[in-house]
């Protein structure tokens, strides 16, 4: 009993399965990772823009040059009265404030903050602005003299030109800032909204791999559970085949044989009346036919299920055919029919054969030779090759007409209906025969002429008890 | 009444071990036919247990049966120093294939099937068992 069950198991495949899917992963996550540094870089890069643009403090460097323009031209309004109402206090309060204004402007972290474009701007009006403030002060020291007022207001005039343009200046490099702020402002968006989607789409594939994974090891896992059920119940069903047709068999078989068993043993008692020995030998033999076909039927089951595996034992051959032999002897004697064993003498004393095969083998053959014989002889031969044994049972009886040679071996089949009617025997002998002379790698043969006689004969592998060194 | 057909087993105590009344019943009859003394035991514990106090000359032994199988009490005599001479012949009806293997690896003598031919049953026995009984002689002749 075998169970030839395919117990392959799958190789793990789900990490092969995954693999592509873990290198787009990482070449997100690179992409990810390049995508964040330069967004860092940029950010960075932005700030320092800011910083240009708009100076360290922004309430500080709210309008410093329009501031001293405003209040340039208020000196040069307040310079340029009539000298009638000329007030000197008003031009060294004015005076007072412009200095305030550029001292303002050039305090040194405010300078620092000038975008380039303007600096030279600056100096020029930090150096214009000291020939200023040294004619200002000589005029409020000497306010007659008037000839350096005007000289001065030429002066302030053309500072003031010089403040302006390096307000226009100032403005100008800060809306070109602006826009570089801007058109930053535009990259950092987009490499943002770059960033968000690698990002999103690193993290959606993540969360598709583990997904995926798990969802893969649930179904291998849920896989190889079915496939270990499903073997669990084939084994099972097959297990509960064997048991059936064991317990079967078992249960067929016990009360027949005692049937048989008692059947002979009151015979061989003795004190029976002739009429009673007949009556037990019928119900004897319709005992056994029975029980024979019992065992035919279980035996060809288990042959056409493939569930019959040959199994080799030493077999001491000549004792094995002396003991089957003996029996048939019996039935050849109750019809007076001649029974001939002939062994070769090159046959091995000890063979390897599946004892129970060769049996059934044997005895089939013979038990159809007896059968169909009614006059002669039947004659079992054994001889070998030293390669193959020849087996064969040759017989005197009616024969088998030759469109039946190949149809023979076939189960429920005898040579004709009434065949069956007038013998008996399921027809299932010879089937048997032939699947387990297949089953030991053999060969049958059949010789057989109508009226004349049959001659099976059998070929199989001799295989000695010990091995050939 | 059993009538003497035989005179082989004259003086051999014999040992049935079957659960079967009928089947053991047939195998003692037969066994008698021939002179020998026979006991029955309905399973391999008492078989062991008879084995041990009759000390019969082999022992014919059923392989499935309750409570100790043919299979346990082969078991139990092989690692036994007095009962593993006994040489035992399985009879079973219940023959699966590898089943004689086994039983011949497990120390059976031989394995018969059943059912056994009332006829030529004691000579079947004897031709079996000649390599532990050469003195026996045979009914049917060789």
């Amino acid at each position: 009993m075998t169970h030839n069950l395919n117990t392959k198991r799958r190789p793990a495949r789900r990490f092969i399965f995954l693999s592509p899917l873990i290198t787009v992963l990482s070449v997100v996550a690179i992409i990810l990772l390049v995508a964040i540094f330069l967004l860092g870089t940029l950010v960075a890069r932005q700030n320092q823009v800011t910083a240009s643009v708009f100076g360290l403090n922004e309430t500080d460097t709210a309008r410093p040059f329009v501031q001293l323009q405003r209040e340039t031209l208020r000196m040069l309004d307040v310079l340029s009265r009539p000298l009638e109402t000329l007030n000197l206090d008003d031009v060294d309060l004015q005076f007072s404030l412009l200095k305030s204004r550029i001292l303002v402007m050039s305090r040194p972290a405010l300078v620092e903050s000038y975008p380039s474009e303007i600096k030279e701007s600056v100096d020029s009006v930090l150096n214009s602005w000291m020939s200023i403030e040294l004619n200002l002060t000589t005029f409020l020291e000497d306010s007659s003299n008037d000839e350096l007022r005007l000289l001065t207001i030429d002066q302030l005039r053309s500072f003031e030109v010089l403040v302006n343009q390096t307000e226009i200046g100032y403005q100008f490099s800060r809306a070109l800032g602006i826009r570089q702020l801007s058109n930053n402002n535009d990259v950092l968006i987009r490499a943002l909204s770059i960033t968000s989607g690698v990002f999103l789409a690193f993290f959606v594939l993540a969360v598709y791999s583990i997904v995926r994974f798990l969802n893969q090891r649930h179904l291998a896992e849920e896989e190889a559970q079915l496939a270990m059920a499903a073997e669990a119940a084939a084994l099972q069903s097959s297990q509960f085949k064997d048991q059936f047709m064991a317990t079967m068999s078992h249960e067929l078989r016990t009360p027949l044989n005692a049937i048989i068993g008692f059947l002979g043993v009151l015979k061989m008692t003795g004190g029976l009346t002739e009429q009673h020995i007949r009556m037990v030998d019928r119900s004897r033999a319709n005992a056994e036919r029975l029980l024979n076909l019992i065992n035919d039927i279980l035996d060809l089951s288990k042959i056409e299920a493939g569930r019959v595996e040959l199994v080799e034992s030493k077999v001491v051959i000549r004792r094995l055919i002396n003991r089957l032999t003996a029996q048939m002897e019996i039935l050849a004697q109750q019809k007076q029919l001649q029974f001939k064993v002939e062994i070769d003498d090159a046959l091995p004393e000890c063979i390897r054969v599946d004892e129970d095969a060769l049996t059934k083998i044997v005895t089939n053959l013979l038990s159809n030779a007896i059968k169909f014989t009614e006059k002669g002889e039947v004659k079992l031969s054994l001889n070998t090759n030293g390669e193959l044994i020849r087996l064969s049972v040759q017989d005197t009886g009616i024969g088998i007409p030759p469109h039946l040679h190949e149809t023979i071996f076939d189960s429920f089949r005898q040579a004709d209906a009434s065949v069956t009617r007038k013998y008996g025997g399921s027809g299932l002998g010879l089937a048997i025969v032939q699947r387990l002379v297949i089953a030991m790698r053999g060969k049958i043969h059949l010789k057989s002429s109508e009226g004349v006689g049959s001659q099976f004969t059998v070929e199989f592998p001799l295989v000695n008890c010990e091995p050939i060194n | 009444m059993i009538n003497i057909t035989g005179d082989a087993l004259i003086g051999w105590t014999v040992l049935v071990v079957e659960d079967e009344p009928d089947a053991a019943e047939i195998v003692q009859i037969l066994l008698m036919m021939y002179g020998a003394k026979v006991e029955i035991a309905v399973n391999g514990r008492e078989g062991l247990e008879k084995a041990r106090s009759i000390k019969p000359k082999f022992i014919i032994a059923d392989l499935s049966m309750p409570e100790m199988s043919g299979w346990e009490m082969i078991k139990r005599m092989q690692d036994d120093r007095v009962l593993a001479s006994i040489p035992v012949v399985a009879l079973t009806a219940h023959a699966m294939t590898g089943d004689r293997e086994k039983a011949m690896q497990a120390g059976f003598r031989y394995f018969l099937t059943k059912p056994l031919h009332p006829e030529t049953f004691v000579n079947d026995l004897l031709v079996l068992l000649r390599d532990d009984f050469p003195e026996a002689r045979l009914i049917l002749g060789n």
